[in-house]
Parts: C-alpha cells; structure tokens; sequence
C-alpha cells in the first residue's frame, strides 16, 4: 500500500508525482512491462514512495489540485422521501426478492435495492423504465456494480413493496442477487477477441440449471459466488470466486476443445480477500457437472459454519483434484462429440492431418504426453505449497514450465538435453525470437515469466510461491495455446 | 427525410410453441452456408433477457433475429448499414430480406413447421431516434410515403397503419392488412 489515509487535496498531486516517477523511470522498451507495478516490484515500495514524495515536494503548485473539491458536495446521495417502515405485503415473489436483493441501510428507515441482471444484460427498454423508477424512488441515482447489476440507494423502506412491484413489470424484479445464479461472465468469445472459451454461454447454461434448483438449494450453496473468464486475463474476476472459470483450449485428437480451468480458493469478501489458483482443466461441457459435484459435496461434508475455503482447505486440492478427475476426461469423438463444441456455440474446431503419419504422430503425442505432465507438476506445486513446503512448492512450478518449455523444443529438436540452461535457451532462439510462443494479444508475456522464474535466486515467500505457480500455469496453458497455433496452420472449421 | 436503419418484424403466429434454442444451430448453419446477401458473423443468445431481443444472427449489414421485444416474438431484420436509393427502395431492401428470412424458417426441416409468420401484420421501425424520434411530426412527415409503399405493395388490399406513440419506444409503424399476405407475391414485388 502507497498510503493507508491520503487527503483529499493530495489525491491530484501525489498520483501527478506517481506518472511523473513512472514516466522516468518505468519501462520504455518492452511493452509487455510497462506497467507501473513492475517499477513497485523492482524498486521496492518504500524507495518508489520516496521517490514520489520527493516528486511531490517539487511539483509547482497548480489550482486544479483543489478546485473541483467543491463540487464534491453536490454529488452526495440524499433521499427523495421521508424515512418509512416497511409494512406486511402478501404481494407475489416480494418475501424472496426482499431477503436477497434488499439491505438496510444505517439511516434508519432506508434501504439498498440490488437489480440483479441476468449474465448482465439489460435491454434499453427496460433501462429506460429503470430510470423512471429511480425518479420515482430516489433523488435520481443508481450506481452499477462490479456483478454486473445495479444498485439503487435512499430507497425509503416503505416504498419497497411499490418499488419491487414497478421492477417486476418491466422483468427486473429477479431475486437472488449476489447468490449462485447471479453469475458473473465477462463477453468471452461471444464479442472479446481474446476469448478462448464462451463464459457466457457456460454462465447462462449454468444460471438455468441452477436456477431451477435455487430454492432448493442449502443456504450455504445458494450463497456461492460464481465467476466465469473466457481468458485468463480475469475480467469475469474469476480469482476471487467461490468457484472461479477461466478459458483455456486442449488438443483432443486433432480437435480443439473448449476447457475451462477450474479455480478454487478464492475469497469475494474481505475485499478480495485471497486469490484462486487453478486446479484442473475440464472440458466446457463438464464444467455443470463440477459445480454440482463440489456443492454436493459441500453440503455433505462442511463443518458447522466453514465457509466454501475453508472446507477446500480443509479437505485439500489434491483430494479435489481426485474428485473432479474423471470429469477432465474427453470423450472420444465417435463417442460424444457435442464436447467438441462450446456451450451455445455447435461448432467445432478440428486440426486436420495433426497425428497423422509417422514421426508427426510419434511428435504429436510426446506433446500432449509433455504438456500433461508439465500440468500435473504445476498442481503439485499448489499441494506443496498447501502443505507449508514453500520453496518445494516455488520450485516445482518452476521445473514445471521447464518441462512446458521442453516439450514445445522437442517438436524442433527432439533430443534437447534435460539440463534446464540448456532448455531455456533453445526455447528462447526457437520460441520468443522468433515469436511462435507469442499469444496474439499478450505478446511474449507468458515466456517471460520463465525468463524471470529461470534468473530467480531469491528464496521464496508464501506470496511469491503462489504467484509462480499462477504463472506457471499460465505459461503451460500458452503451451498448449502455442501447440494448438502450430497445428491451427493446417486447420480447418468443419460444419457441426 | 432519408429513412436508414430501418427494422421489419413479421409476428410469429403460435409463439407458443417456438424454442428458440433451436434457433441457434439454424442460424449458424445460415452463417456457414453464408446464405444471406449480408455477412453473417454469429449467435449471440439472449433467452435470458425478459422481453429482450432473442436469438440473434449477428451480420455485418444487418442482424437478424427472432425477437420478443414487447414479449412478442416475431422475426426482426435490423438494417444497420446506410442504403443507397430512394425511401421507398429503403424500405423494400428490409422487408425483402425480413420475408426471405421467414420463409426459410418456415421450411427449415429442423423446426418441424414450428415457425410460422401472421401473414396479416407488418411492424415497421427506425432503429435511428436521430433520424426519427418518435413524435407525431415524424409520423405526418412519412405517413404518406408509407401509404404509397404499401398500397402499391398489396396491390389494392385494404391496410390500416398505426403509429406507436410511446416516446419511450422507437418510431414505429405497424401494418395491419385486412386480408392475408402472400409472401410469394411480396417478394416477387419487392424484386420488381
Ligand atoms: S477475460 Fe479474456 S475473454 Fe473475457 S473479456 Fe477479458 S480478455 Fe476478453
């Protein structure tokens, strides 16, 4: 933290001394490190507060610093109406939505109303009914939230039968906000030119499955939070979920599967309180089956009052693993070919003439084999680490990219030697100069990453094991990502 | 004023039995097939939404969709790119492209005659409130050209327009003819 209290004339001038430290000193050359944080990480906090607050001391004083602190005034909340008592209402569907997307506020006689929104969708029409409701209700405000709904405050609490009822005729009286089908999911491939796997067409696959059950739900399900990434770059802010998706793709004899990697671990109260670390890749079309195992099994198995990290860490991510194993299994294609498809989505991506012939086949599935193994160490990092054994833990995730690494040198030179210099720098020449390991959007980020992990020797900490290993896992999905482009060359869209 | 932007929808006659989750695989077949005179891009599904726009086949010029805005379901074909020409030929492009689309949900085999359009009503809209907010002014300024529109286009059959007046909604229009449409004989006019 830069500051645990700044005031607010300081707000304008010391993020100016910030840019201005930054704009120095910051990286100028690789993109991929332009980034404020990674100045913080290599001059450590204190020095970049120092540096800033000596920046700070020499700005010429400017006018707009303060200025627009009088308006801040104007920007206050109040309430359009005089503080209510809520009054007993038989009014359909009101008791539900009323315990689920209703708060009280401190001032008494208020209250908060959450609109949940359906995967965040919300159409113009009812945008504007929703705004001739908060006239009705408020001083005009409504604030947007980061699950995708809209919260409206100063509702006085007598209005909230009348409120509830104008929602609902225009279909946005939905209870369940913040609970389990109040899912979370970025655009995915549905408009994000980054997406690998369809967050929404999973989150909408899972709210209707779930939706059904909802009310038959064990209270310490219903409260879940679900969030979904079609990428790892974490806008469905998958990290601090319950159960946390992100996207990732798996060759599957000459198809390209739509996986998604499943996290645990992560805390949505605290303000973000931890971060999730991927435990198993599943095909998409398995993933309901693994939110339904994991909530059975909660249900059954918690102790009094542990909450959903609790009992993961409790019951371990090497037993959880076990539990979800014979989900992260593809059928064959003859089998069941609807996993070759994402949810929504009946298409499917096949790789053609990859594993076929001679020594391309023998290649081929030295990869899979290689990259499969580079994933089971990068989970064995994460039971390490579970277990205290920090620098095993920071390690193995290491030796995990090196055998990632590896993997993609063997389909260029197939007796690279073991030794990891050695594989480092094959990898290098091969892969990063020539830019085939790059992802099209992140660029060289995930190689990086080995660099960085390989130049390392600094023991390591609780915090810097478990970045590794979501770095390490990271670097295997790209991969695997990196394996896929290659065949990609040569492949073709077939018709569902 | 240059009418652009315009939408059709063609109402859905049993709507109650339609699964709109079929719609999906169709429209994508439609974007593999690149069936349509627009670029097909893809499905975007929006079930969820209460009254909200359906299934939708996204394309570069235009979308198609089947759409329940007003909880009504209908076929909707939303113009998006600028038309060149006349308003009247502005207009022609959208009902042709709403009514080829119909006809080809019609006889879809995988929709089992499931889909079918009420042959009596037409819902103009201008998806554009720049061009034509929704007041009664816009509606003096282009009533008379929808008349010559449509009286040309029913050769003779009696119609009825109805303007929605809800400032909240789009400009629109609906067509009420007074006795069942052909499409055969629409399209085979609309061509001309
Ligand atoms: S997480 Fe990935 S797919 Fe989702 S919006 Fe962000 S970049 Fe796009």
């Amino acid at each position: 933290m830069f500051d645990p209290f700044l005031a607010p004339e300081e707000l304008l001038p010391t993020a100016q001394a910030i840019a201005r430290v930054f704009a120095r000193l910051g990286e100028k050359k690789n993109r991929n490190r332009a980034r404020i944080k990674f100045l913080v990480h290599d001059l450590g906090i204190e020095k970049f507060r120092a540096l800033v607050l000596e920046e700070r001391q020499i700005l010429p004083f400017d006018p707009r610093w303060t200025e627009y602190l009088k308006e801040v005034d104007h920007h206050q909340e109040q309430p359009l109406k005089p503080a209510g008592k809520l009054l007993e209402t038989d009014l359909e569907g009101f008791q539900q939505w009323l315990e689920t997307n209703v708060q009280s506020q401190k001032q008494e006689g208020y209250a908060v109303a959450t609109v949940a929104l359906p995967l965040g969708d919300i159409t113009p029409y009812q945008l504007r009914a929703l705004a001739d409701i908060v006239r009705r209700f408020t001083k005009e405000s409504v604030r947007t939230t980061v699950e995708q709904n809209f919260v409206i405050r100063w509702i006085s609490q007598g209005d909230l039968p009348e409120l509830y009822a104008a929602l609902r005729a225009v279909g946005l009286g939905q209870p369940g906000a913040g609970n389990i089908v109040d899912i979370v999911a970025c655009p995915g491939t549905d408009t994000c030119k980054l997406g690998i796997s369809s967050s929404r067409g999973l989150a909408a696959e899972l709210r209707s499955r779930l939706a059904e059950k909802s009310l038959e739900l064990d209270e310490s399900i219903r409260n879940l939070h679900i969030k979904i990434s079609g990428c790892f770059n974490s806008c469905g802010q998958h990290h601090i979920a319950d159960l946390g998706f992100y996207g990732v793709s798996r060759k599957v004899g000459g198809y390209t599967v739509p996986h998604f990697q499943i996290v645990l671990g992560g805390e949505w109260t605290h303000n973000a309180g931890s971060y999730g670390l991927p435990i198993v890749a599943i095909p998409s079309k398995h993933v309901p089956e693994v939110v339904i195992r994991l909530s059975e099994r909660y249900i059954s198995d918690r102790n009094k009052g542990e909450n959903f990290q609790g009992f993961i860490k409790r019951i371990g991510k090497a037993e959880v693993k076990k539990m979800l194993e014979d989900l992260a299994r593809v059928p064959d294609y003859q089998q069941d070919h609807s996993f070759y498809s994402d949810w929504g989505d009946p298409r499917e991506y096949s790789i053609d003439d990859i594993g076929k012939g001679e020594c391309a086949g023998e290649v081929v599935s030295a990869v899979e084999f290689g990259l499969a193994a580079a994933e089971r160490e990068v989970f064995e990092a994460q039971v390490l680490l579970e277990n205290g054994e920090i620098e095993k833990a920071g390690k193995t995730a290491y030796l995990s990219m090196i055998q990632a690494a590896k993997t993609l040198v063997r389909t260029e030179y197939l007796d690279v030697p073991d030794d990891s210099e050695r594989v480092v720098s094959e990898f290098r020449t091969r892969f990063y100069d020539t830019q085939k390991f790059f992802d099209p959007f992140a660029g060289g980020i995930f190689a990086n990453y080995l660099f960085a992990a390989h130049q390392r020797v600094r023991p390591h900490t609780q915090e810097s094991a478990h970045h590794l290993i979501e770095e390490a896992q990271l670097f295997v999905d790209a991969a695997h990502s990196c394996y896929n482009r290659m065949g990609t060359m040569r492949s073709s869209l077939v018709k569902a | 004023m240059e009418l652009q932007h315009v939408n059709v929808k063609l109402y859905l006659e049993n709507s109650r039995h339609v699964d709109l989750e079929a719609l999906i695989p169709v429209f994508h077949n439609w974007i593999q097939d690149q069936i349509c005179e627009e670029l097909l891009i893809d499905v975007a599904d929006y079930r969820h939404v209460h009254a909200g726009p359906g299934v939708v086949l996204i394309g570069h010029e235009a979308d198609y969709s089947v759409d329940n805005t007003d909880s009504r379901l209908g076929i909707r074909y939303n113009r998006k790119a600028i038309l060149v020409g006349s308003n009247q030929s502005r207009l022609k492009q959208p009902l042709r492209a709403a009514l080829v689309a119909c006809q080809r949900l019609e006889s879809d085999p995988s929709l089992e005659g499931k889909i079918r359009f009420d042959r009596r009503e037409i819902e103009l809209f201008i998806n554009d409130r720049l061009i034509a907010p929704n007041l009664e002014d816009t509606y003096t300024v282009l009533k008379p050209a929808l008349e010559v529109f449509f009286q040309e286009l029913f050769e003779g059959n009696g119609f009825s327009l109805r303007h929605n007046s809800n400032p909240r909604s789009l400009f629109s229009v609906a067509v009420k003819s007074t006795k069942p449409l052909d499409p055969e004989s629409l399209l085979k006019k609309l061509s001309s």
